[in-house]
């Protein structure tokens, strides 16, 4: 348990550290706290001073005895302005409190009434917010009349409407969360669920936007003062040392520009330390890193040694891929050391679980760019003359690399017909119609039915599988000679997986257009795909002809397939627990699968196995790879 | 309902919406959910499958039709697709549980407060040292582990799956899939299992039911469904579904067109669209187009909805490798 402490007291700590490094986080930090200090200390060491009438000395500018001049009735402007702190900010905070606590209650209300109380309120709390809070202010603050706490009600109630927004919000969308329902599904009481699954995990925003309304509620008390609808006298705050001073701009500028910096400071201060700690609150979230590598797509720069020849028959060769990316934990390799060919017309398949760098390598293949990667390796043959983002010259042939993304809704731009979207692909020096008539084709090509009505379309007029078609026909519009296809199938339904799939062996084989198919699934790239690169933590563990699937030598490939439901026979034979790879950052230490793989001995452990080619014509990077077989 | 069903749904309906946006999800669905055992839903997106299967874990009201199993109502339990979601982010591992095991009564708990943290992800095979920490430190199939331990914990009679293995790589899915056969064992569940994954379902099941467009099209043991289908869309399915080392069954793959709107289903038939055995290919069958067949019911002898089911001996797909 102690441990268990440590861990979380850890994790609190890097937070901290997080914040206190953070541009604004210190910053604010520091000026909120001198400004505290000064609210609690000020009235008591320099009430006597502020509120000495000096008139021999009125309406000066800065001396030695008053660093910023006196006002009409010749009292220390700093003092005064210092004074000030403690009432201007006891009321933006009262005002906020009021605010807050009104506004969350009501939020959380209506978001648990019934919907047509729930509709109505939301309406009614929209056109108040369309309200500035100082207006509203002045209209609550002139039906009480003027005053401290007049003031300070008229902007509570201001503030609620904001307060109240948010909170229904946030409500709502947790109330829709699978484990708030689920809570619910399993009979936990509607009080326990709120008090233990909404209210914490609206707290954290909730706070951060309080924290910045302090800032609002100062401008905004200030401003009725300022406008004589707050603090009277003898009682001052910023906003009433405004009016003062303003009287006597002229001559002393300082008497108006000491307060009004204050406010200033207040608004500023506590907007840059919401922003702190909201950034700090986001990046806490676990899930920043994954997706950040994700988003991270590679690009390709010829370079490094390769470790054998690249083949000069090849469509592709690839030699030596390596592609690196900085993520929150250092530098990680998702692609390590990957070497293999594509033959003219050739379909290969490259299968792996999520993170063993199968969808980075297709990016680097295709050259396609992303920031804070780095790519190495060496790239041949006549389709990796003319990749996207080469910066080896064209040679005028069409021997082309066009990708395929997994989920054609988000490639696609929701506001442009599919038509238009698709002719962007086209080749260059065609006229308008051309394309078009080029785009229906190719549309038909990939049995898109009604193809002129279709590409009029929007994206989400299309099923995905014919948004996915759409993507391959525009794929096609270059008359590429590999089409890289990253989970083509993924997002759709079986049997549209089963009609995508048969068209794309159709434009295989009978455009002999070369495809790297992409998948998680072996029994799909078995299925389509001569040839198989299994991938495991970033690098090829085995090459295999797709026919061999079932008798693999790699100890990881066996265990992908045995982990493979299959539709008839209840399965026996015992579903073997690949378990998950190590992370990108992990250094090369031996082979990958060693901790998991039953028949990793010492040398595993210690060597990076080099790929062996086998009898059966596959190759395969295990140093027990012939042993394999005798064990199952 | 028959004497052997844990749970029984009785011409089930359930929609959504009112008014104009009125959309009926799932459309008068009977089945049986065989005690200790599992009915496998399968179905493709629109299918129904999750709105039914929501429906009996308590998530949604129903519309028409009944879910009950005689006098004794089982307890309900339910795991999710996605186990980052099913979890409060600021709850510890043993919260989460404690909660699930005060939601049974006092008198019927097994467990004693102190022991049930400990023991319910034992039987999920993790140990206790993940009590104290919090959903973000573990990974999708260790989460998914604790939630078929948390649905332990609440002492459940039925288990709802709904696509519990989805989100996982094949590996991981493996070991959660033999995990459920396990506990299912131990316990004696009866599990609703619903999967898009034919095969994942055929691993599981003992009984298969397949929807389409809010209906229920076939329905029957695991053995005579998938190596007897007998609606052309099982058959379909099976066909498209991707074998290791096999080549695509390309000859009963769908008529090429889309799933139909489930807002919109077509009249009679939800299938007669891409059906290969329908009026598209056979012209004399137009009475696909303007009758809805009867629907497939476990309870009676007729499983499939079709008026012209595929021949039981006729054709039977893979026979070879048919097992038990």
């Amino acid at each position: 348990m102690t441990a268990l402490r440590d861990a979380s007291r850890a994790r609190r700590r890097t937070a901290w550290t997080r914040f206190l490094r953070s541009p604004g986080g210190l910053f604010s930090l520091a000026i909120l706290a001198a400004l505290v200090l000064t609210a609690v200390l000020a009235p008591a060491l320099l009430s006597e001073q502020a509120d000495t009438r000096d008139f021999m000395s009125a309406t000066q500018g800065p001396s030695r005895e008053h660093l910023l001049g006196t006002d009409a009735l010749g009292r220390d402007v700093l003092a005064r302005t210092l004074v000030a702190t403690r009432l201007s900010l006891v009321m933006a905070v009262v005002a906020t409190a009021i605010g807050s606590g009104l506004g969350i209650t009501l939020g959380a209300a209506l978001a648990l009434a019934p919907g047509r109380v729930r509709s109505v309120g939301a309406r009614t709390l929209d056109g108040m917010l369309a309200f500035p809070s100082v207006l509203m202010g002045i209209f609550v603050a002139a039906l009480l009349g003027p005053g401290t706490t007049s003031a300070v009600l008229g902007i509570g109630i201001a503030l609620t409407p904001q307060f109240a927004r948010i909170t229904m919000n946030k409500t709502l969308s947790l109330v829709a969360e699978d484990y708030v329902r689920l809570a619910e599904v399993m009979g936990v009481p509607r009080r326990l669920v709120i008090v233990r699954h909404v209210l914490p995990n609206i707290a954290e925003s909730i706070g951060v936007i309080t924290l910045v309304t302090i800032g609002e509620a100062t401008i905004a008390v200030s401003s009725l003062s300022f406008l004589g609808l707050g603090v009277r006298a003898p009682d001052y705050d910023w906003g009433q040392l405004l009016t003062d001073g303003i009287t006597s701009f002229q001559l002393t500028p300082w008497a108006a520009l000491a307060p009004a910096a204050m406010i200033t400071l207040v608004g500023v201060s506590t907007s840059l330390l919401g922003d702190a700690v909201a950034r700090v609150l986001n990046q806490s979230a676990p899930r920043g890193a994954v997706r950040r590598l994700r988003r991270a797509v590679a690009a390709a720069v010829p370079g490094r040694a390769a470790t054998a020849p690249t083949d000069p028959d090849a469509l592709l060769s690839v030699r030596g891929l390596r592609v690196e990316v900085d993520t929150a934990d250092g530098v990680g390799a998702p692609v390590r050391d990957v070497s293999f060919d594509i033959a003219p017309g050739e379909m290969v398949g490259v299968v792996g679980e999520s993170g063993s760098g199968k969808t980075m390598t297709a990016l680097a293949v295709a050259g396609l760019r992303g920031r804070r990667t780095r790519v190495s390796g060496e790239l041949a043959g006549a389709a990796a003359r003319r990749r996207p983002g080469s910066t080896t010259p064209t040679s005028g042939d069409a021997q082309s690399i066009a990708f395929v993304f997994q989920d054609p809704m988000s490639s696609f731009n929701p506001l442009l017909r599919i038509g238009t979207q698709v002719a962007e692909g086209a080749p260059r020096g065609l006229s308008r119609a051309e394309r078009a008539r080029l785009v229906e084709r190719r549309f038909a090509d990939v049995h898109i039915s009604a193809p002129a009505h279709r590409m009029r379309q929007f994206p989400h007029e299309l099923s995905g599988g014919m948004r996915q078609r759409a993507m391959i026909a525009g794929a096609l519009l270059g008359e590429p000679a590999l089409i890289v296809a990253d989970e083509p199938t993924t997002s759709l339904d079986v049997t549209t997986q089963a009609q995508i799939m048969i068209m794309l062996r159709q434009i295989n084989q009978e455009r002999s257009t070369a495809v790297l198919l992409i998948s998680h699934d072996i029994a799909l790239v078995s299925q389509h795909c001569q040839r198989i690169l299994v991938m495991y933590a970033g690098r090829i563990v085995e090459e295999l002809p797709a026919s061999r699937v079932q008798d693999a030598a790699h100890p990881y490939t066996r265990a992908l397939v045995a982990a493979t439901p299959a539709m008839f026979g209840r399965a026996d034979e015992p579903l073997t627990d690949a378990g998950p790879p190590p992370p990108v950052t992990a250094p090369d230490a031996g082979c990958a699968f060693a901790a998991r793989c039953p028949l990793a001995t010492e040398i595993c452990h210690r060597e990076i196995p080099d790929p062996t080619t086998l009898a059966s014509g596959g190759r395969v990077a295990c140093w027990h790879h012939d042993e394999a077989e005798v064990t199952s | 309902m028959t004497t052997s069903a844990a749970l029984s749904v009785e011409d089930l309906s359930i929609a959504y919406g009112q008014g104009r946006n009125r959309f009926v999800a799932v459309r008068g669905v009977t089945l049986d959910l065989p005690l200790r055992g599992t009915l496998g839903l399968v179905g493709e997106s629109g299918s129904g499958k999750s709105t039914l299967g929501r429906a009996v874990a308590g998530f949604l009201p129903v519309h028409a039709g009944t879910i009950g199993s005689g006098p004794e109502r089982p307890r309900i339990g339910v795991v999710l697709q996605n186990p980052r979601a099913s979890f409060n982010p600021r709850m510890t591992v043993h919260r989460a549980l404690l909660e699930a095991w005060e939601t049974v009564p006092a008198a019927e708990r097994r467990l004693s407060r102190d022991e049930v943290g400990a023991q319910v992800l034992a039987d999920v095979g993790l140990g206790a040292d993940a009590l104290g920490r919090f959903p973000h430190e573990f990974s999708g199939g260790q989460l998914q582990r604790i939630a078929i331990a948390r649905a332990l914990a609440a002492q459940p009679d039925v288990l709802v799956l709904d696509e519990v293995t989805s989100a996982l790589d094949v590996g991981v899915q493996a070991t959660i899939l033999r995990l459920l056969r396990r506990v299912q064992e131990r316990f004696g569940l009866t599990y609703l299992f619903i999967s898009h994954d034919l095969a994942v379902v055929a691993q599981m099941s003992d009984v298969v039911a397949v929807m389409y467009v809010g209906r229920l099209l076939e329905v029957g043991p695991v053995a005579d469904v998938l190596q007897r289908p007998r609606h052309p869309y099982t058959r379909a399915l099976l066909d498209s579904a991707p074998r290791l080392g096999e080549p695509l069954a390309n000859a009963a793959t769908p008529v090429e067109a889309d799933i139909p709107d489930p807002r919109r289903p077509p009249p009679g038939c939800p299938y007669w669209t891409r059906c290969a055995h329908g009026p598209l290919r056979h012209p004399d069958r137009e009475i696909c187009r303007t009758e809805v067949p009867p629907a497939a019911r476990s309870d009676r002898d007729a499983p499939v909805a079709c008026h012209f089911p595929l021949r039981p001996d006729a054709d039977p797909p893979h026979e070879g490798e048919a097992a038990s």
